[in-house]
């Protein structure tokens, strides 16, 4: 009796072990569906890790994902979420600066990185995007500089969506430059055209 | 050229005074340079008078905040699942990597536990559990505020 009540917990046991390896292998091939095709076969090496670099300017990045290809050059992913599967000009200079950051960390760095939207569904697109190099990221970095401490003039937002929702709109003087965020949405509209034929 | 704050003329009320820090003190962030490059005015208002947000702004950030956290132990998961980093899952997702905490119950596993077959199979138990463990922080502060508080206890006493 006591033989038979040890066979049925040791099946039980069994049972629930290969229910959770099956559960745990199912939840992981969910996960890496939405990953793109240049992923596929990347390891993934980082998830949300501070990066530091104090020379030519001292920056602090915090990367969302960081996978290493197979030829061993890595790949920055970063998440928004959003119901819209769309790149911002901020997306790319946010990773840009991320790259930045990195290549004075881990010399191979792709010039390609990726926008993962999660959509409020549970989706996860992934957007292939071209970063700013290093010459870019630091003429930001200057500009940036001189704002907070020569006290340059500062230029009004990119959009007028932006302003509508700012909460300092009560003391702001400044008018969007509507141009400038209108071109650059065109001009991701056609590289994501150009990609995908 | 490291980047410093002193003190600057405020765009707000026009007087001269040290300019609050948003972020971690000399270290310009990757998002500052991305806020910087959608408004500069609004970067700057930010600095002077604090970062001002509506209510769905702020709500959309909470939700974005509980993603990057279910997408964080998604990954850490799949870091742990591929057997480079010591398997230390909880440790991993409460203090990071580099934590001397981390390392201490490592070399614990690896110094006293990992050498009786007792103490394998209880590592074994825990590569098992670890990872739903970890996938059930997510998302729950308090939940992960308690375990780190007794882990640290644990910890202290293995020391």
């Amino acid at each position: 009796m006591d033989w038979l009540a040890v066979a049925v917990t040791v099946c039980v046991l069994s049972c629930l072990w290969v229910s959770i390896a099956a559960l745990r292998r199912s939840r992981h091939d969910s996960a890496q569906s939405w990953l793109p095709p240049e992923l596929l076969e990347a390891e993934l090496v980082w998830s949300e890790r501070e990066f530091r670099c104090e020379h030519p300017f001292a920056m602090v990045a915090r990367v969302d994902r960081v996978y290493r290809r197979p030829d061993g050059v890595l790949v920055l992913v970063e998440f928004k979420r959003r119901a819209v599967a769309r790149v911002y000009r901020s997306d790319i200079v946010q990773l840009s600066a991320q790259r930045y950051v990195l290549q004075r960390a881990a010399s191979n760095v792709s010039a390609c990185g990726y926008i993962g939207v999660a959509h409020p569904d549970g989706r996860i697109q992934m957007l292939a995007v071209r970063l700013e190099g290093a010459a870019k990221v630091e003429q930001r970095l200057a500009r940036m500089t001189g704002l907070r401490t020569q006290g340059m003039e500062p230029s009004g937002a990119i959009h007028p969506a932006i302003c509508h929702g700012c909460l300092h709109r009560d003391v702001c003087k400044r008018r969007p430059v509507a141009s400038r965020g209108v071109t650059f949405a065109r001009r991701q509209s056609r590289q994501r055209k150009a990609t995908r034929s | 050229m490291p980047v410093g704050f002193g003190p600057t003329r405020c765009i707000a009320c026009g007087r001269e005074r040290i300019l609050k820090r948003t972020t971690r003190a000399s270290h310009i962030t990757a998002s500052e340079l991305a806020d910087c490059s959608v408004c500069e005015q609004r970067f700057l208002f930010d600095i002077a008078r604090g970062h001002r947000r509506s209510a769905a702004s702020r709500r959309s950030m909470a939700t974005g905040t509980r993603t990057h956290a279910a997408l964080h132990s998604a990954a850490l998961l799949e870091i742990s699942q591929s057997g480079t980093n010591g398997r230390c899952c909880i440790a991993l997702a409460l203090w990071g990597e580099s934590d001397p905490r981390t390392r201490r119950l490592r070399a614990w596993r690896d110094q006293c536990l990992m050498v009786r077959g007792w103490g394998r199979m209880a590592v074994r138990m825990y590569y098992a559990v670890s990872p739903d463990v970890v996938a059930l922080l997510a998302g729950r502060p308090r939940l992960r505020a308690a375990l780190d508080a007794w882990l640290s206890v644990v910890v202290r006493t293995l020391a």
